[in-house]
């Protein structure tokens, strides 16, 4: 295991000095870089982008300038950056859901498209887990379903509208009523859930302390795959719903970068990933390690998850 | 329970020369961007936060809790000196205030609100270091239905008591209300009222607003009418005796019950998240000078007016931190930033950090305290500072003034789009304040209209939108009835002052 590691830090240390000089001879900003982020100062995203940015400016020793842009989860940011000059002096950090929200949703009232960016790569993805109070009379999503047809319904509280849409969904299939209530941030959630208001929430990592307590406990798994925090709890997938949430936080460009540029920050960013610092507050920021998909892996992120949010969202 | 040693272990943490001076630089940066219109606090906290990073965890959140306490008291200084409140929460402040620094007076309303501020904000901290669970506990039944007909209520009060009359005052809160909607809808995140500008989707920026509405209308009218070079801002007469410059333990005693209230109101909003300490301010000064035997002299400098809204605001920082602390809640802007500085040393508030974190939570809890301290000798130094800048003639204090504004809302609400909101809400002032509308009562309507409207739709999706349901509210229905016998009781004082018998 120790050896494995050694062994992807020492291949990792040679790919990046082979890559480094060639890329730093090919493109060096010569103006400071501006990373807008889509959300107001001293949130996740924002202290997330602010260690990013000094960690870039530490291992390149370029200038990153931080600017917070914030409005509509980062669509007033992305329908400015469409503007910019693609001269790689102009960055924007955002979260792929309401940008995708919007383009599938509303694409006539949002200035651009997919194409409409160069992407650099991901910053991590994000966890979410449905969760109830420690002693619910539930313990699965199936279980959950039944509590409400028994009840006459179940109030659910949200803070995202696709996890809000995917329990609708699920409501819809099964036939029972759930309440869904809309809060403003996982701690409120936590409120309403813990001062019995709601029967159940969704986690997305505020609610840890509390699982870890026992005055919470999670009921389903609403990633891909399963939870870091709850390895045991089946994906809704895995339940025979077949829906998931993945929040990849993401950092993109105006589109038509010159490739060398392109290259010169996309590897900036994969080393500034990496870092320690960075692998740190990503985990305290969104309970989540910090994951790189590179230019491509990002692009066909953000286009494979096009479709399912669409679908999520038709009536 | 925390053991004693533990307790005494984060204490002595917080008695360390690098956590007290801090401290200090928080205060003193606090109170300098309070006391100065268009920064405030909350932005200073918001660009402190990653400096923190590299601090030890007890030192960076005691930084930045320095930065609100210090803000809190340096809001005042403004308010009181040239009418123009640094910080929305300070607008109630300006109320008596102002009158009497034009009386000549204005060190005693300084002094003033320099004393209530730290003797509320002390009362809250030990309400919160001694019964924070207790308190939290209670906050948390108190749902999205109560905390509903709590805002009503809330509204309710500033509409009557500050609002002129109930007609007029209505309509300053329905168009309060009505701007707080615009940008995307909670719910379902579709635009409204932002005619094409993707900038207005998280809705009007606060600081162009509270700067629009409070500061800018006060600067335009004293450089409209501003004599030139030759008048002071301020101007202490001569040979003032002592008694018009400090405040006797006499007068400050005599406001005890004025500070009692500030303070008792101010903890129990601020342990409520979400209505916030501007609220808290008027609701607390209204209240004061309802109860007050001579309720005609308020708004004329009463230094019972002062003493109601500066204990009441410096009450709801305190008592903010109790729902963060115990479960990780925000109650205000500054208290999520917070939230922010905690996550970045790896601690996440809630039910865990008083076991797992005992000395740290401690330490902070000793901070405050220190802070409270600190506040009140560096205001007590500031005050001769911004005498004496007050003195200079009006024309340079106020274009200096209508500068900073300029500056605080370019870089705090997006640049040039914030700074033209900023003129738009500016115009709409003076309309309002021309025709007899309270722009009081619509700044409080547009700081909770956000939070009425999650907690209007949270509570009718919790009732299935039945009012039978409500029936299960008990908590709901006792504010309603509180809430109808208040207007009742107004409406007839109200009669009985325009029917003499």
């Amino acid at each position: 295991m120790k050896l494995n590691n050694l062994l992807k830090t020492a291949a990792f240390a040679a790919a990046t000095a082979l890559s480094l000089p060639q890329a730093a001879a090919a493109w060096t900003p010569e103006e400071p870089i501006v990373l807008r982020i889509g959300f107001g100062a001293g949130g996740e995203t924002d202290t997330m982008g602010r260690v990013l940015a000094a960690t870039i400016e530490r291992q390149t020793g370029w200038d990153v300038v931080v600017e917070n842009r914030p409005g509509g989860g980062g669509v007033a940011m992305l329908s400015a950056l469409v503007n910019e000059a693609p001269d790689g002096l102009v960055l924007g950090m955002a979260v792929n859901i309401p940008p995708l929200m919007a383009l599938s949703q509303r694409p006539d009232s949002v200035p651009f498209t997919l194409d409409s960016f160069d992407y650099i790569g991901t910053v991590t993805v994000a966890e979410t887990a449905l969760i109830a109070g420690g002693d619910a009379m539930f313990s699965s999503i199936g279980e959950l379903v039944e509590f409400a047809r028994r009840e006459g319904s179940a109030k659910i509280a949200w803070d995202a509208p696709d996890a809000k849409a995917i329990l609708q969904k699920i409501g819809q299939q099964e036939g029972v009523s759930f309440r869904m209530v809309k809060a403003e941030s996982g701690a409120e959630m936590n409120k309403l859930l813990l001062g019995g208001q709601v029967d159940a929430a969704f986690g997305t990592g505020a609610h840890l302390p509390f699982i870890e307590e026992g005055q919470m406990k999670t009921i389903a798994s609403l990633s891909d795959k399963r939870l870091s925090s709850a390895p045991d709890v089946p994906t809704l997938i895995e339940s025979g719903h077949d829906f998931f949430i993945a929040p990849y936080f993401y950092i993109t460009a105006p589109g038509s970068l010159p490739t060398d540029a392109k290259t010169a920050l996309a590897d900036a960013m994969d080393k500034a990933v990496a870092d320690e610092a960075v692998q740190t507050v990503v985990q305290n920021a969104v309970s989540a390690p910090a994951v790189n998909l590179g230019p491509e892996g990002t692009r066909q992120m953000m286009q494979d998850s096009l479709g399912p949010i669409g679908a999520l969202f038709a009536q | 329970m925390v053991p004693f040693d533990v307790i005494l272990a984060g204490l002595a943490g917080t008695f360390t020369p690098v956590v007290l001076l801090y401290v200090l630089a928080g205060v003193v940066l606090g109170q300098f961007v309070g006391a100065v219109p268009g920064i405030g606090p909350v932005m200073a906290i918001a660009i402190a936060i990653p400096f923190t990073f590299v601090m030890e965890p007890l030192v960076g959140i005691s930084f930045l809790v320095g930065i609100g306490k210090g803000g809190l008291v340096g809001g005042a200084v403004p308010a009181v000196l040239i009418n123009t409140p640094g910080t929305p929460d300070a607008a109630a402040t300006a109320l008596d205030g102002f009158p009497l620094a034009r009386q000549g007076k204005p060190l005693k309303a300084m002094r003033m609100a320099l004393y209530s501020s730290v003797t509320g904000d002390t009362a809250s901290d030990i309400i919160l270091i001694t019964v924070s669970a207790p308190l939290a506990i209670v906050a948390l039944k108190l749902g999205p239905v109560e905390i509903l007909f709590l805002l009503l209520l809330a509204f309710t009060v500033i509409v009557c008591l500050v609002g002129g009359t109930i007609a007029r005052g209505g309509v300053a809160l329905l168009l309060g209300l009505l701007l707080a909607t615009v940008g995307l809808d909670p719910e379902y995140a579709t635009p409204r009222l932002i005619f094409g500008q993707t900038e207005l989707y998280d809705g009007i920026p606060l600081e162009a607003i509270a700067l629009g509405i409070l500061v800018l209308p006060e600067v335009l009218r004293r450089l409209a009418q501003g004599s030139g070079l030759s008048r002071p801002a301020v101007e202490i007469p001569a040979g003032q005796p002592a008694a018009d410059r400090s405040i006797s333990w006499r007068e400050y005693w005599s406001c005890r019950f004025a500070m009692l209230r500030g303070a008792s109101i101010g903890t129990v909003l601020g342990a409520l998240p979400g209505i916030g300490s501007t609220a808290a301010a008027f609701i607390a000064y209204a209240a004061t000078r309802e109860s007050a035997k001579d309720p005609s002299s308020f708004g004329k400098g009463n230094i019972q007016g002062i003493a109601a809204a500066e204990s009441a605001n410096s009450a709801v920082v305190g008592a903010n931190l109790i729902p963060l602390l115990t479960l990780g809640i925000p109650g205000s802007v500054g208290a999520a930033l917070l939230i922010g500085a905690f996550k970045i040393h790896g601690i996440q508030p809630g039910p865990l950090l008083f076991d797992q974190q005992a000395e740290l939570i401690y330490g902070l809890f000793g901070a405050m305290i220190a802070a409270n301290f600190m506040n009140f000798w560096v205001g007590q130094a500031g005050m001769r500072l911004w005498s004496a800048v007050v003195r200079a003639p009006e024309l340079v204090i106020f274009t200096l003034a209508l500068l900073l504004c300029i500056t605080g809302v370019y870089l705090g609400a997006g640049g040039m789009f914030g700074l033209y909101t900023m003129l738009a809400c500016t115009l709409l002032g003076l309309v309002l304040s021309a025709l007899g509308f309270s722009v009081i009562v619509f700044i409080i309507a547009f700081f909770l209209g956000s939070r009425f409207e999650t907690t209007l739709s949270q509570a009718y999706s919790l009732t299935g939108g039945s009012l039978q349901e409500l029936t299960n509210y008990p908590v709901a229905l006792a504010l309603l009835v509180v809430n109808l016998a208040f207007i009742a009781l107004y409406m007839r004082k109200q009669n009985r002052r325009a029917l003499p018998v």
